[in-house]
Formats: C-alpha cells, structure tokens, sequence
C-alpha cells in the first residue's frame, strides 16, 4: 500500500483540527449555521474576485472570499440586532440560501461572458481539491489552528464566560465584544483558509459534525473544545489513507475518490455512533473543588 | 408616591428620574429610587410590571433613555464585578458543558486577570459558596443533570464565590420546591447579616412581609417604596396591582393587570 502525500496528510489533520475548534466554539454560541453561512458566501466572493481581476492567484481568490464571508456575518449580526425575533436560526437560513444562489447566478454569468472558465478550476472551492494540495495550503490550516487554539486557550475563562451568560461576563468586567467580534473574525479567517483545499460543503459539514461527535462524552468547556479538535484532527489523519485504501480497492485509474466528501462522511458516522454509544463523561474530576481534603 | 423618609443608611443603589422604553412603549416611567445598604430589598409588582428591565436597567444591562443611576456611590462604568447578578434560570442554556463546580468557579473569573491560572484562592471561594448552598457533594456534575432547584442554587454559588457587597436577583424561586425555598432564604438571612446588600425580584408578598425589611412595588412607575412594614398595605398594592387584587393580597400574586412582556 502507498503512503499518502505529505502535503495531503498535514492538510487533512491541519483542517481538522481548525473546524473541530471553530466548530466547537460555534456550537456553543447555538452559531452552527453560521459556518454554513460564511462557507456558502465564500463562493459567490471567488467568483467575484476572479471576475474582476482575471486572476487565479489563491491571494485574491482568498480575499474575495473573505470579504464576502465577513460581509455576511457582519450582515447577520446587524439583522439579530435589528429584528431580534430572526435571531438564531432565521437570518442564517434567509442569508445561507441566498449566499449560495448569488453565487450559482455569479457562475452562470460569467459562463456566458467569460472563456475558459471550466479550466479555471473554480469548482474546486465547492468540495475541494485534495488532490492539488501543497505544502503552503498544509501550513496555513496548521497554523491557523494553532493560532485559533492559542487565543482560544488564553482567554478560556471569558470565551466560556461569554458563551454561557453574557450577561453575567459583562457584569464581571470581561471583555464581551471584544471577544465575540474577534472568534468571528476566526471563523471567517478558518473558512478562508481551507476553501480551496477542503471546499465549502465539506468545511461547513466539518464545522457541525465535530463537536457534535464529542458533546455527549465532556462535560467543561476545556476537554469539550479539546476532545472536538482532537478528533478532527485524527479523522484527517485516518481519512488520505482510507481514501487510498479505497481507490486501491474499487478505484479506476484516473478516477480518484474525493476526499473532502470520504473526510464529512467519516466525521458524521463517528458523531451519529457517539450519540448511540455510551457515554464517558462521569469519571473525569473537572476542578478539584469536590474532593474532600 | 409614599415614601417613608429613609433610614440613615447610605443607598446602595440610586435612581434619579430613569425612563425606559420598548420603542414607543415605556416600560420603566421616571422611577426615583433609593435602596439603603445592607438591606434585604423585594421588588414586587404585576407581569409587565418592569421588574426584569429595572434590575438590567439599575446593573447597566439595559441603557435608560433618560436619568442617572448609581451603584455603591458610583456611577456605572465603575461598578463591574462589585455586583452579584443571577438572572432569571431560563435565561441561559443548561446544556452548557460546565460542572457546577465550574460554575462556582466562573465567579471568580472577573478579578483574575488571563496570564494567570486558576489558583488555590479561586478554588477556595468557589467551594466555600457550593458549601453556602449545599451543593459541595455535586460539584463534578455537569450542569444538565440538575434538577430546578439545584441548578438554581449552582447559580447562586456562582454569584456568592464572585464575593460582591451587593446581590441581584430576578426571580430566584421560580420553579423551585418549598424546601429549597427555604433554603434559599435562609441563605439570604444570613448574608444580610453579614452586611451583604439584596435585592430580589419576587411574587410571594407572604414571605415578602416575613423576610425582607425594605419593598419596591412596581407597576412602570414606582408605587411606593420604603420598609417592608409601612409600605406593604393595602392601598399601595392595590395602586400596584389594580383594584380587583382580593382581600387577602398574598393569595394573589399576579394583579389583573397583563402587560405582554417585551
């Protein structure tokens, strides 16, 4: 049996580890859908970029998709805020639609205007493009985990703080908007940085499925986060060497099986076994406070 | 407005002419308010009452259209961490993954700056408020697995280790039994007595004469605010609550009036 490229295996594991944080952070802000969101709004934002440059560069692609990602989130805070009765899933549904419908009229514009679009590979943003991975792409998901995993652990007690009541995280003096604007500034930042390897169907799947998995077996914030970015991280692992297994085994030449979807459809079967399976969550002393001394 | 002339004892919280409205709809009418330190503080008043927007108001979560308010002698922005809050239970999601021990621990947050981990000083005022509610033996159980009222007393823990000279409270025994009731408001005896300042939202006027020395009744305006005792009659709850309030006010907690909340 072959190995798996390198720059496939250290992507697969830096993606997991990105959207099993971001995602658990998102399910605790009751946000799944906003991953979702600002997936779908990528797309609409390469196609722009790419229209009005003509480039392919992965920086411009990148920054049109985050200008649109961020746009969008700031649109669906400013909705919350506005109609407080859209609040939770509404403005995500109304906004998610129709993110992705721009994009699909975006597409079918610029087939008709533009030459030479089918090779310009742009639908790999869609489920991604394993295959074409290299290192750079490798080292911007690991360090944007590390760096997402870094802040995250600095301010543990506000971001938990924050999630839980922020009413009373206020009242303590800790710095709420601040904190909320900047794991929004994360997510949008995470999206972006895996579009093009892991595409925006997988990611947001990604995002859900994770701390989903692991939600039934924790009970703090600490080992919650921890447990849903480590099991990202090992189905990436796991996932370019089943994938090779099974091209191996039904694969035709030429015809390689995708990654992305083999990654989403490992995470989903390992949270829907997690949520039948027993639970493991009443052994482990959380704060020590208690234990008789 | 009947007010009795207040002890001399400095106000732990002030209001001076605060509005609130909902759009166009006011939910808090130039209430003047002076609530004296060290005092265990009912506020009372029908549903719609403006009860909920008065504690959020007074704590800085709300901001008043017009008025000033202070808190301990100062003025808002000065007053983080010096005050205990416990909204209503509903308010949060108990799904959460936190133990109530982490709970307990979540009071201590605020004077412990990023840098630093959670010390042996930490541990200790949050075990020291689990004891206060009894709540020492759970404090590995996370918090979805509490009943009402335990999840109501890990609350308070999370106020009490927070160590604030004044407590705010929306609702405390809703949805509770009686025997944790009790124990709740033992537990606010003694905290007065240990010169700790409370202010509770609350419906039971029955307990409410037994137990708190200083009544706020509150129907968007204030209707009377002063000791329990000389405020807590007839005429001011029925001022409060509408004129249909029966003869015996402890069996009606809730007046005619039914303001839709906000």
């Amino acid at each position: 049996m072959t190995t798996p490229d390198g720059a496939v295996l250290f992507a697969c594991i830096g993606a997991g580890l990105l959207y099993g944080l971001l995602g658990s952070i998102t399910h605790l802000r009751r946000q799944s859908l906003r991953g979702d969101v600002l997936a779908h709004s990528a797309w609409p934002g390469v196609l722009v970029a790419f229209a009005i440059t003509g480039e392919k560069s992965p920086v411009v692609l990148a920054l049109g998709a985050f200008v649109f990602s961020a746009g969008f989130g700031l649109v669906i805070t400013w909705l919350e805020r506005l109609f407080p009765r859209l609040k939770g899933d509404g403005a995500h549904a109304l906004l998610l639609s129709g993110s992705f419908a721009l994009g699909s009229v975006v597409w079918s514009l610029m087939q008709r205007h533009m030459e030479g679009l089918g090779q310009a590979g742009l639908k790999s943003f869609l489920l991604g493009q394993a295959a074409a991975v290299q290192w750079p792409d490798a080292w911007t998901l690991l360090g944007a985990s590390m760096l997402a995993g870094l802040f995250v652990y600095s301010f543990r007690r506000d971001i938990s703080g924050i999630l839980f009541d922020r009413d009373h995280a206020f009242l303590l003096g800790q710095p709420t908007l601040a904190v909320e604007w900047i794991l929004d500034l994360f997510l949008a930042l995470g999206v972006v940085c895996g579009l093009q390897v892991v595409g925006m169907v997988v990611l947001s799947a990604l995002l859900v499925a994770l701390p989903l998995a692991v939600r039934p077996h924790t009970k703090s914030f600490g080992t919650f986060v921890l447990a849903s970015t480590m099991l990202g991280g090992a189905i990436g692992f796991v996932t370019p060497w089943l994938v090779i297994f099974l091209e191996s085994s039904f694969g035709h030449p030429g015809k390689g099986i995708p990654t992305g979807p083999i990654f989403v459809v490992m995470a989903t079967l390992v949270a829907i076994a997690s949520l039948f399976g027993p639970r493991f969550n009443n052994k482990s002393v959380a704060t020590g406070i208690g234990v008789r001394r | 407005m009947a007010k009795e002339p207040l002890p001399p004892a400095e106000a732990v919280v002030r209001l001076e002419d605060v509005t609130v409205a909902y759009g166009d709809r006011p939910a808090l009418w130039d209430v003047d308010l002076e609530i004296p330190k060290g005092s265990l503080t009912a506020v009372v008043g029908p549903n719609g009452a403006g009860k909920t927007t008065l504690m959020k108001t007074m704590l800085g979560l709300l901001k008043p259209a017009t008025g000033r308010i202070e808190i301990l002698g100062e003025s808002l922005a000065h007053s983080k961490g010096k005050v205990a809050f416990v909204p209503q239970r509903s308010s949060v999601d108990w799904d959460y993954p936190a133990t109530v021990g982490d709970l307990a621990l979540m009071g201590t947050h605020g004077s412990l700056p990023w840098w630093k981990p959670v010390g042996k000083e930490e541990k200790r005022r949050a075990r020291e408020a689990l004891e206060m509610v009894d709540l020492v033996g759970l404090a590995d159980r996370p918090i979805n697995q509490l009943s009402g009222g335990q999840q109501q007393r890990a609350f308070l823990a999370r106020a009490l280790s927070q160590d604030a000279p004044l407590l705010v409270l929306d609702e405390p025994f809703q949805g509770i039994d009686a025997s944790t009731e009790r124990a709740i408001l033992d537990l606010f005896r003694n905290l007065r007595r240990m010169g700790r300042s409370l202010i509770v939202v609350h419906h039971d006027l029955h307990t409410v004469r037994d137990l708190f020395d200083f009544s706020v009744l509150l129907n968007v305006r204030v209707v009377a605010a002063g000791p329990t005792e000389s405020t807590l009659n007839e005429e001011n709850l029925r001022a409060t609550y509408g004129p249909r309030l029966g003869l015996d006010p402890r069996r009606a907690p809730h007046g005619p009036y039914d303001g839709a909340r906000p």
